[in-house]
């Protein structure tokens, strides 16, 4: 330690001279704006002691000088640098020493936006509240110290800036707050501009359970209410719809659009109500569903041309509930035909003007399956009467009816492959007359009629005059038929014995005679005749009426024979000779190339072919007379 | 039975002609070897160009005896 040694001299005696610094100025105080900053003179030497002005400085620039020796720096001088220039005077003169320390000047914190909390209002056990420091300002480097409250109180020991809510929260209100800290002072503890209000959950109870509404059909949509809880904070809600007792995957939403898998099913909906405290179900009333087994609104229809070898198709009619697939089997009348496929070929079995064709619809979904019948398709038609009735633009129901049956039946009896020309005479008019049944052209070559002269045409048959009147029917008797095995036929709805009516043939002589010849005729009265000559008519019968099927056939020889209404009247000996090489004309003789012997029969019937037997005759005669009867025409 | 009476330019015109579809005229001739046509083919005949006929003559016709058969 340093002391001033002093000398020996009488009181108020004193050795004049000007001051000396001996201890440096100093500047005491923080430098904060606002705060007083005094300037410590230091220690002088000199006599008579002197007196000191203060030069308070800032960067080095004169802001006060005087006998003062605090300044309070203002806000301007923030951030600058001060400092003191002490001077001592006494009357030996006068010093100057600047301070030994200098100050920058700063500021203290200052809040000027408060703090807040975030969450705030409402907040429940566990919530952490993050207190925010609002906005201080000051010279840097502020540092913030944070504390919370609760109803006012500061809560020990939470210094943090978070802060959780726990259970003793339950009914307070928390609030925080902040002090702002730097070098030139600091802050009082600011409090938050808001607050929480510290509440304890409680867990949802249902006191109101779910209602499921909506149709029981396929696809409409039910919805299902939350039902009612308590339950702090409030209950959040899922959903799980069930079908029975087992979960519907997917359906989770307040709605649900029922599905196939639905049917009859009980549906009932789960409601899951959530909440901070934890979670509870409670499950809905349920609702049956309708059965959703498709179920047919629009019948199935078959389509299609009713002929054999025909493929006729059918659709699926309308279904409700969404069919996933069909399967089909189509009918003849009762009984199954045909395989699971949406079309049919028809056959020749299916011909008949009382087999109905129907398919029956199988439509199936995962709830089950169900069958609807289609209309029928009735008269299916043979290929050859449909092609028969096509030509000759025929539409009468009696007619189609009855060709087919007629068809049917010949093809049962294998009288088909025996027929080159057959002529049913239907129809009314030349235009329908003229067709073969065995091939419906209108070609000469198909051996379609022309008529010449005059001819009567009516739904009875055809009719000549007796004078001119025939039909050439185009066939040529040698070059289109065999002599030892043929036939030919007509049906005679008249009796007359006009002139010398030939039924049906041809002769290589003008005279129908001594010729190659082949014919029907009754050629006078009570006699009938049937002859495949040369030089003389094989045989004849005495008849007495020329009404109904006559027949005239050899079968595998040269034997001949007569048939009435399929019954054999008369035999005899076909001759040596072959035949003539003319046409066969119908209602006259083709003397060879000339219509003669004119006949005024009428012809509702008439056929040409190979040889019948016995059995064939009588076949053809039932399936004529039976055509003529459907026509009512017979005789 | 009567007939309609032709020449023979007018039988040469109709032979194999038709006076409707698929239907032709056939003139034949009568005992005397005149030819004729009948009701049916008149009153049948739509082709125009044979209208003529409907104006023919009417006549008796008388068939020519032919060899009866055997």
């Amino acid at each position: 330690m340093y002391g001033y040694k002093l000398g020996l001299k009488k009181v108020g005696e004193s050795v004049p001279a000007a001051p000396a610094n001996v201890v440096q100025p100093s500047l005491v105080g923080n430098g904060a704006v606002g705060s007083v900053v005094t300037c410590n003179p230091g220690a002088w030497s000199g006599s008579p002691t002197p007196t000191f002005s203060y030069d308070f400085r800032i960067d080095s620039i004169s802001v006060q000088n005087g006998a003062s020796n605090t300044y309070t720096p203002l806000i301007g001088d923030d951030t600058k640098t001060l400092t003191c220039l002490v001077t001592a005077t006494n009357s030996q003169g006068s010093a100057s020493e600047g301070t030994s320390n200098s100050l920058v000047i700063g500021r203290t914190p200052v809040n000027t936006v408060a703090p807040t909390l975030s969450p705030s209002g409402t907040q429940y056990n566990g919530a952490v509240i993050t207190l925010s420091n609002g906005t201080f300002t000051g010279t840097a480097t502020l540092t913030y110290a944070y504390r919370w409250k609760r109803n006012g109180i500061v809560i020990v020991g939470q210094t943090a800036n978070t802060y959780t809510i726990v259970a003793g929260d339950d009914g307070t209100i928390i609030t925080g707050e902040v002090k702002a800290t730097n070098s030139y002072g600091e802050t009082a503890f600011i409090s938050t501009s808001n607050q929480v209000n510290a509440v304890n959950p409680i867990a949802p109870v249902n006191t109101i359970a779910p209602v499921i509404s909506g149709t029981a059909t396929l696809g409409s949509t039910l919805t299902s209410t939350t039902g009612t809880w308590t339950g702090i904070p409030t209950p959040t809600y899922t959903y799980q719809w069930y079908r029975g007792a087992s979960i519907i995957s997917g359906a989770t939403n307040s709605t649900y659009v029922t599905v196939v898998a639905d049917s009859i099913a009980s549906i009932t909906c789960v409601v899951t109500a959530t909440n901070l405290a934890g979670n509870s179900n409670a499950t809905s009333n349920a609702l049956t569903m309708d059965n959703y087994t498709p179920v047919n609104t629009v019948a199935p229809v078959v389509s299609g041309t009713a002929v054999v070898s025909q493929t006729l198709s059918i659709t699926n009619g309308t279904w409700s509930n969404s069919p996933t697939s069909f399967s089909y089997q189509w009918k003849r009348g009762a009984t199954n035909i045909g395989t699971n496929s949406s079309t049919y070929t028809l056959v020749a079995a299916d011909a008949g003007n009382t087999s109905n064709i129907t398919c029956v619809v199988t439509a199936t979904n995962s709830a089950g399956s169900a069958n609807a019948t289609s209309n029928q398709i009735a008269q299916i038609l043979t290929v050859r009467t449909s092609a028969f009735l096509t030509a000759s633009a025929i539409s009468d129901a009696t007619i189609r009816g009855g060709l087919n049956t007629f068809d049917i039946g010949l093809i049962s009896n294998s009288l088909d492959t025996k027929m080159k020309a057959l002529y049913p005479f239907v129809g009314g008019t030349a235009s329908t007359h003229k067709f073969n049944f065995m091939d419906a052209r209108d070609l000469d070559a198909a051996f379609r009629l022309t008529f010449s002269g005059t001819i009567t045409h009516s739904s009875n048959g055809l009719q000549g005059n007796g004078s001119n009147g025939f039909s050439d029917t185009r066939l040529n008797t040698l070059t289109n038929l065999t002599k030892t095995s043929s036939h030919l036929s007509v049906y005679v709805r008249n009796n007359s014995n006009a002139g010398q009516p030939y039924d049906i043939g041809n002769a290589a002589d003008a005279f129908m005679g001594a010729t190659p010849t082949y014919l029907i005729s009754r050629y006078s009265s009570n006699a009938a005749f049937i002859g495949i000559a040369d030089t003389s008519y094989a045989t004849s019968i005495a008849s007495t009426d020329s009404r109904g099927l006559w027949i005239g056939a050899t079968n595998g020889g040269s034997t001949q024979k007569l048939y009435k209404n399929g019954v054999s009247v008369a035999t005899g000996t076909a001759s040596a000779g072959g035949f003539a090489n003319n046409n066969l004309y119908i209602g006259a003789g083709n003397a060879n190339g000339t219509a003669s012997f004119f006949t005024d029969k009428q012809y509702a019937f008439a056929s040409i072919g190979n040889g019948l037997t016995d059995t064939d005759a009588t076949n053809l005669y039932n399936l004529t007379q039976a055509l003529q009867t459907t026509l009512g025409r017979q005789v | 039975m009567i007939g309609y009476k032709l020449t023979l330019n007018e039988k040469e015109l109709l032979s194999g002609a038709a006076f409707a579809p698929d239907q032709y005229f056939n003139p034949v001739p009568d005992i005397d070897g005149v030819y004729f046509i009948f009701e049916g083919e008149v009153e049948g005949c739509t082709n125009e160009e044979f209208m003529w006929i409907k104006e023919l003559p009417t006549e008796e016709y008388v068939p020519p005896i032919i060899k009866d058969l055997p």
